[in-house]
């Protein structure tokens, strides 16, 4: 019993403190090392684990004959396929997935499996895409879903495209005829693929677009730039316009804020100029991470010299959004600054976003200087371009009218 | 030599509580001040900090020169510290991470954990190695009452520094110099300890000596040229690269920063931006003020609670109001505004209709006697605590009492006009729900930020398009994106019916202080940027409520007394006992400071009074229980009562903290519950060991104590991060409290027939 007496008077008890108590004798470092240790790591590692899962294990019930093959694709021996929609060319063997999420290897085929599965159908004014130099003050029919092969950081719809389908809490069953129904019934002029971007969802956006030119209707999309070219100039056989983000001009960039390439998006800026379809621009100027005034110069120049001065560019002002929300919003005066970097490159049509009420919210002509498309925001306050041309001059503004 | 060591110990208690709660602060800013993160700061400081006791404990056995490793251990604690204070602010970009990227659960716990790592295993060696010096040279005390002395040396120390941290420190000193301090403070005693080391025959003495000699003279030169004050700014200033970091403090609600570029100013709480001036978000503020304004019929009197300066006064002033009440959460955000002023917000600072109040807002609220037409909330959503005080039933319900019959509260939400996932239904509905509850009408206009509008007059909101446009030309608004035709954009049906569909899926749990429901969502929202593997998770944890965990605690204790009948020893449920009052432990940690937060929204300047109460508590606890068991022979007896007394705590507990008289500032009473929390759970580690090994001499003492270390510090470490993230937030105070009181029942029941069956 003295023995023991000696014993118990080592210990003591817990808290912060406590833990200063295992000095005499100590406990078996063996004993700390597996109990202790055995139980973190466990803990940890499931955890880690579980935070890489997708939503569900599998794809919801996959019927083959319910998903439409993917185009653009090759096979590879074992059965695995490449996907050559855009600039990843992901390779999966059987039943994996792509990086955007939104296809599968399904038994050595490519499938897409967002077909028909749109997330948000939605109508805007034509100029939230932005898209103003085509038919100002109209209506577009929007369509987007689930995936992404981008992980901006400071995505804006971040709860569709970071996500795969079987994480949407919805999504509606709309296959492409019905699509196009709805913009005829709803008298809505052009279809326009945004949200997410539509490199991820291209069959659905493909045969859409098919469709939607035979009735007639006007095909929009607004993407990240990083399709492929051969894809990309058979979807433009059936696009009116394309809104493309260039998100910043530096690799660098793209790299770390994207996890991407600036390289595939100036190609797609080159095709689309090479197959003559109406072309716009968007710059997100994030401050103190693409806005180097130098950079905004060369971009502008390279606008220029590529793509010619008639393209309009148009920096938005970046509030925080996603994963970045530890940063300030655009100073305005940096748009600006931009802003004139960019006029002084020579672009013709140069304007300011997410600054309601700006005077650059509004284009100009670029020979009278007058204003001849009054915005505040996404609303056409006035139109005075008239037959493509300035109503005051009379000089010809270039876009689809 | 033994006068010697007593200050060195009371420096090293409270070294360790400075340490400790400077770098939780600093966290908690890089955090986004978070409150919850603060449950795995401290586990994860509870471990490492048992680490270095360990592993390191052992280390000064085997030494001959016991004082100069002493010496050594101090040095790399001071050194680690300082450097720690200076990494925390840029831990994002050591664990690869952008600073202008918020930080994800999993980041968090790394970066605790690395920031931490070294500054707490010195400091657990350094408790070791104190009582192996006070044994060495203490030689005419017995080997256990020293212990218990630097136990209540070290526990005095405790006090001492978190007392002195909080009201001398803290509100003078930049975390740096207060680091430095600490370090001069700490190699004074150890010059102290190691007397006329220059006489010394033995080299090693001379060196450490000397070295302590040196650091000092560098620590005092850093301070003395002011060099500190640089390393702070720059520490500082890396978090905001690109910026200009005009101000940069610490008020009792958390860190305000100020930036600069390009002649535009952000203001930053915990790293958030809140407001930006001179051009804010015009699509946000327009919206969010007019809305509401051309819904009244007649705004005379409004309140802006919280983001007013830099566009929402300047809007409300459009409508030719009688006056405008303004008050922030933290009111140094104000003082900051009004410093660092543009043309918009002087403007605003200077209209006579403004009355600017400073002082908590909630305490405003609560003690105004005022009446108002409108009542704007400016706050995004409820992130943390401290802000979920303006969205709970108990608020809206103050809210409504100063509100006219006619009144409206007006409050927003992140939504979207393009998709609303889980997460968005279910925090937009948790509100919604809160909402109807206080108020019969309320009106939802969805976008991208929902607004919502509530009033106790059905009237007030079945103001149509034509209505609010019609006094949109009456009071003749120059507003630049708030026309008539966005009017009617903004309350097309199509939005609501949409809106509603989605939300209908959402939760119908309500939002109250002790149970902040929002804070879960809002917690979820934010985990599904950052790891949407664990949404899973959180969606399976809102299924659970109080009578699944009661079933499930019933079905383990069946299968314990089933598994017990088979040991015929009382000491079997023993280890479990204390492992649940490890968990206890945290927990009450916990429940005090979110408590606190939630009564008074200041936690962040008195986390260092209620940690340092409570770890003097358990010191104080430990020794009486040491004292006890020679006094007494009962110690099974005692050993239940007390496990009994930490269940019956259990419901005590948040039962006196939901007291209604509470909420006056009386933040003293959380001393003695913290105090008396703390000695309650350090009763129960020398009686359990006592016990065991009574019962169990052959277990032996090393696996004894390794046994109830683990288990206690398992139960902490666990409470530290499910408690925080998952229970309090789930299920509130109260609901917390009770899981714990189920989980001490289920272990007491265990033990009651363990007894029974050894009999």
């Amino acid at each position: 019993m003295t023995k023991l007496e000696n014993h118990h008077e080592c210990i003591y008890p817990r808290g912060t403190p406590i833990s200063k108590n295992l000095f005499k004798n100590g406990i078996s470092r063996r004993d700390f090392l597996k109990r202790g240790g055995l139980f973190l790591t466990g803990i940890g590692l499931g955890l880690f684990n579980l935070s890489n899962l997708p939503d569900k294990d599998d794809p919801q019930e996959l019927n083959k004959d319910s998903l439409r093959e993917a185009m653009f694709y090759r096979q590879l021996d074992r059965g695995a396929v490449q996907c050559d929609v855009c600039f990843r060319q992901c390779r999966l063997g059987k039943g994996q997935r792509s990086f955007c999420r939104n296809k599968m290897n399904i038994g050595g085929r490519l499938y897409n499996l967002v077909h028909s599965r749109p997330a948000a159908v939605q109508i805007d004014p034509i100029e939230k895409e932005p898209a103003y130099h085509m038919y100002p003050g109209t209506e577009i029919l929007c369509f987007g879903t689930a995936g992404c092969n981008f992980r901006c950081k400071f995505c804006h719809n971040w709860h569709l495209s970071q996500r795969s389908i079987e994480e949407m809490e919805y999504t509606y069953d709309l296959p492409p005829a019905e699509a196009v129904a709805i913009a005829e019934r709803k008298s809505i002029p052009t279809i326009s693929f945004t949200y997410n971007e539509p490199t991820s969802f291209y069959e659905y956006v493909y045969d859409i677009a098919r469709i939607a030119k035979k009735k007639g209707l006007n095909v929009l999309f607004h993407s990240n730039g990083a399709m492929n070219p051969e894809p990309l100039e058979e979807l433009l056989k059936f696009t009116d316009a394309v809104t493309i983000d260039l998100k910043g001009f530096t690799r660098q960039f793209y790299e770390n804020v994207a996890s991407a390439e600036l390289d595939p998006v100036l190609r797609t800026l080159k095709t689309i100029k090479k197959e003559n379809r109406w072309l716009e621009i968007v710059n997100l100027v994030i401050p103190g991470l693409n806005d180097d005034p130098d950079h905004i110069e060369a971009m502008c120049l390279w606008i220029k010299d590529n793509l010619g001065e008639d393209v309009p560019l148009h920096f938005s002002r970046f509030f925080p959004n996603y994963r970045l929300t530890n940063i300030a919003s655009t100073p305005v005066k940096k748009l600006e600054k931009a802003h004139q970097i960019a006029r002084n490159s020579g672009l013709k049509y140069v304007t300011i976003g997410n600054v309601p009420g700006h005077k650059h919210n509004s284009t100009f002509c670029p020979n009278c200087d007058k204003r001849i498309i009054h915005r505040t925001h996404f609303r056409v306050v006035e139109n005075k371009v008239t037959n493509g041309k300035c109503a005051f001059c009379g000089y010809p503004i270039a876009g689809i009218w | 030599m033994k006068e010697r060591i007593t200050p060195a110990v009371m420096v090293m208690g409270a070294s360790g509580i400075v340490a400790q709660i400077l770098l939780l602060r600093e966290l908690l800013i890089v955090f986004q001040g978070n409150e919850l993160s603060i449950g795995v700061i401290l586990a994860n400081w509870l471990i490492l900090e048992a680490c270095g006791a360990f592993f390191f404990g052992r280390i000064i056995d085997r030494r001959k020169s016991k004082v100069e490793f002493f010496v050594i251990v101090q040095i790399a604690f001071c050194v680690c510290f300082t450097a720690a204070v200076y990494f925390s602010r840029n831990i994002k970009a050591i664990i690869g991470i952008a600073q202008a990227e918020a930080l994800g659960l999993f980041s968090m716990i790394a970066a605790s954990l690395l920031i931490l790592f070294s500054v707490s295993i010195a400091h657990g060696a350094l408790f070791t190695f104190c009582c192996k010096l006070y044994d060495t040279v203490g030689k005419e005390s017995r080997h256990a009452s020293s212990i218990g002395r630097v136990y209540i040396l070290e526990a005095i120390g405790t006090l001492i520094g978190g007392v002195l941290l909080t009201y001398v420190l803290i509100p003078r000193f930049n975390s740096i110099k207060i680091a430095l301090a600490i370090t001069g403070l700490n190699l004074i005693v150890c010059i102290l300890l190691l007397g006329r080391f220059w006489l010394s025959r033995q080299r090693s003495t001379k060196i450490v000596g000397s070295a302590c000699l040196l650091l000092l003279l560098l620590a005092g030169a850093i301070v003395l040229t002011g060099f500190d004050q640089n390393l702070n700014e720059a520490s500082v200033a890396n978090q905001w690269p690109g910026q200009h970091v005009l101000h940069y403090e610490n008020s009792i609600h958390g860190n305000v920063a100020v930036t600069a570029r390009e002649g535009q100013y952000t203001f930053f709480s915990d790293g958030v931006p809140i407001i930006t001036t001179p051009t804010p978000n015009t699509e946000f503020v327009e919206e969010f003020i007019h809305l509401p304004m051309l819904s009244h019929p007649e705004p005379m009197e409004i309140l802006i609670i919280s983001g007013g300066a830099g566009g929402i006064i300047t809007e409300v002033l459009r409508h030719s109001v009688k006056k405008i009440d303004y008050v922030e959460l933290d009111p140094l955000i104000l003082k900051l505004v009004k410093r660092y002023s543009t043309a918009l917000t002087d403007n605003e600072f200077r209209s006579p209709e403004l009355q600017i109040h400073y002082q908590d807002g909630r305490y405003f609220v609560a003690h105004t006697d005022n009446k108002y037409d409108l009542i704007f909330i400016g706050f995004s959503y409820p992130r943390d605590l401290q802000v979920n005080r303006l969205y709970t039933k108990e608020f809206f319900i103050i809210c409504s009492d100063r509100l006219k019959t006619e009144g409206l509260l007006v409050l927003n939400l992140p939504g979207s006009l393009t998709y609303l996932s889980r997460e968005l239904s279910d925090l937009n509905r948790c509100i919604i729900n809160t909402l109807q509850e206080v108020y019969p009408y309320t009106r939802k206009i969805p976008g991208d930020v929902n607004l919502y509008l509530a009033s106790r007059s059905g009237s007030i909101l079945s103001a149509g398009h034509s209505d609010l446009t019609e006094r949109y030309n009456k009071r003749k608004l120059d507003t630049r994106l708030l026309t008539p035709d966005h009017i009617m954009y903004k309350l097309h049906p199509r939005w609501l019916e949409r809106f509603i569909r989605s939300v209908e899926r959402g939760t119908d749990r309500i939002n109250r202080d002790f149970q902040p429901a929002a804070v879960y969502y809002s917690l979820a929202y934010w985990n599904a940027l950052f790891a949407p593997g664990l949404r899973r998770i959180f969606t399976f944890l809102e299924g659970v409520n109080l009578w699944m965990v009661l079933m499930v605690f019933t079905g383990l204790t069946l299968l314990l007394l089933g598994v017990g009948a088979k040991f015929k020893s009382v000491t079997t449920p023993i280890p479990l006992c204390v492992a649940t009052t490890g968990f206890a432990g945290m927990l009450f940690d916990l429940v005090l400071i979110f408590a606190f937060q939630i009564l008074y929204g200041y936690v962040f300047h008195w986390i260092g009074i209620i940690i340092s109460a409570i770890m003097a508590g358990t010191a104080l606890g430990g020794h009486i229980a040491t004292i006890t068991l020679k006094r007494t022979r009962n110690h099974l007896r005692i050993f239940m009562n007390i496990e009994l007394a930490v269940a019956a705590f259990t419901i005590i507990l948040p039962i006196i903290l939901t007291q209604t008289n509470l909420a006056e500032n009386r933040p003293l009473v959380f001393l003695p519950l913290a105090l008396f929390s703390g000695i309650l759970v350090g009763l129960e580690f020398p009686l359990a060991n006592h016990i065991y090994l009574s019962n169990k001499p052959s277990s032996g003492l090393s696996h004894t104590a390794g046994l109830f270390y683990g288990a206690d510090l398992i139960g902490g470490w666990l409470a530290g991060i499910a408690g925080g993230i998952f229970l309090l937030p789930l299920f509130g105070l109260l609901g917390a409290c009770i899981v714990l009181c189920m989980l001490k029942l289920s272990t007491l029941v265990a033990l009651v027939w363990a007894l029974l069956r050894s009999r």
